[in-house]
């Protein structure tokens, strides 16, 4: 899965609740795999872009709080491996 | 037993199913020609007493709608219910212990109860919390966030989401700022570093304050539809 910094998902209680419901299904024992996705933006302001670390979301080049923001919004499951019985 | 592991690509939203329906809603409003807000906020920032004091202003000029979300009970429809207005309630807790938030289902679920060719706008009235309705589109044109000043000045730093979501922020209970030690210009400060520039209105759904300028914004929402 692939679950970007500015989704309100806390890792550790998806992996929890992952484990919880796979109990007694076909996919009891699977494992969650999480790829935490960095937030990026685009300065409206400077036209920097810059990696967004940490809360409020502000541009590195110029300090600016108006960004575009291209990436970290990904809450999504990427691929599935299985196994053949 | 020989075993082989094969990996498929699924590239899914998670969201997907919500998005999806919340779309579905969006198709109905825009086919009735209903406007739709969504109304997020903490619990008791004051969303019910500002539709009280909205209602009493506009219902004789515009068709309101609205569609009250709560974990349990029916008492905020029943503080609406003498406006006369279509009104539907939707609880939540049929959900897994209680849901905090609305999705684009339990507003479906609540949509049939409502006659939408009747109604110029429809307001959503979502559970009181800061971060879950942030992430649950249910088909609104824009959102509206209440914020009131007994809150503090830090929320929107602790909760930029759902402050960077909103399209407006209705800053309630400034009846209440002679009496606290609530800086307005540092709240104000921190909701422009997440949503820069969003428009506010300062509110008292006690005193009257910033009810002209409210409601005069839900009319103009009209001449945009």
């Amino acid at each position: 899965m692939k679950v970007g910094y500015l989704r309100q998902v806390v890792p550790s209680a998806l992996a929890f609740g992952f484990g919880l419901l796979a109990e007694g299904t076909p996919v009891e024992g699977a494992e969650l795999e999480m790829e935490q996705v960095p937030a990026e933006g685009r300065c409206r302001g400077c036209g920097v872009k810059s990696r967004l670390d940490s809360l409020p979301l502000q541009c590195t080049g110029c300090g600016g709080f108006d960004l575009e923001i291209f990436k970290g919004e990904e809450l999504m499951v990427e691929s599935l491996e299985l196994e053949e019985a | 037993m020989h075993r082989t592991a094969v990996k498929k690509v699924v590239l899914e939203n998670v969201l997907d199913a919500n998005d999806a329906l919340a779309r579905a809603n969006r198709d109905v409003f825009d086919r009735a020609g209903t406007y739709t807000i969504n109304m997020m906020s903490s619990p008791g920032a004051g969303k019910t007493a500002l539709l009280e004091r909205t209602l009493e202003r506009l219902r004789n000029r515009l068709r309101l709608g609205v569609l009250e979300g709560d974990v349990q009970t029916t008492l905020d429809a029943d503080r609406l219910a003498r406006f006369h207005i279509p009104l539907v309630q939707v609880n939540t807790d049929p959900g897994f212990g209680g849901e905090c938030h609305l999705d684009a289902n339990m507003v479906r679920s609540g949509l049939g109860e409502l006659p939408l060719d009747d109604i110029d706008i429809l307001i959503i009235e979502n559970v009181g919390n800061l971060v879950c309705p942030a992430e649950f589109k249910v088909g609104e044109d824009v959102r509206v966030m209440v914020y009131s000043v007994t809150e503090g000045e830090e929320k929107p730093l602790k909760y930029p989401l759902m402050f960077r979501s909103a399209d407006l922020v209705l800053v309630n209970k400034v009846d209440l700022l002679e009496h606290l030690d609530f800086d307005l210009e540092q709240f104000l400060g921190n909701l422009d570093a997440v949503n820069p520039g969003v428009r506010r209105v300062l509110t008292s759904a006690r005193t009257g304050q910033g009810l002209d300028e409210w409601c005069e914004w839900l009319g103009q929402r009209l001449e945009n539809v």
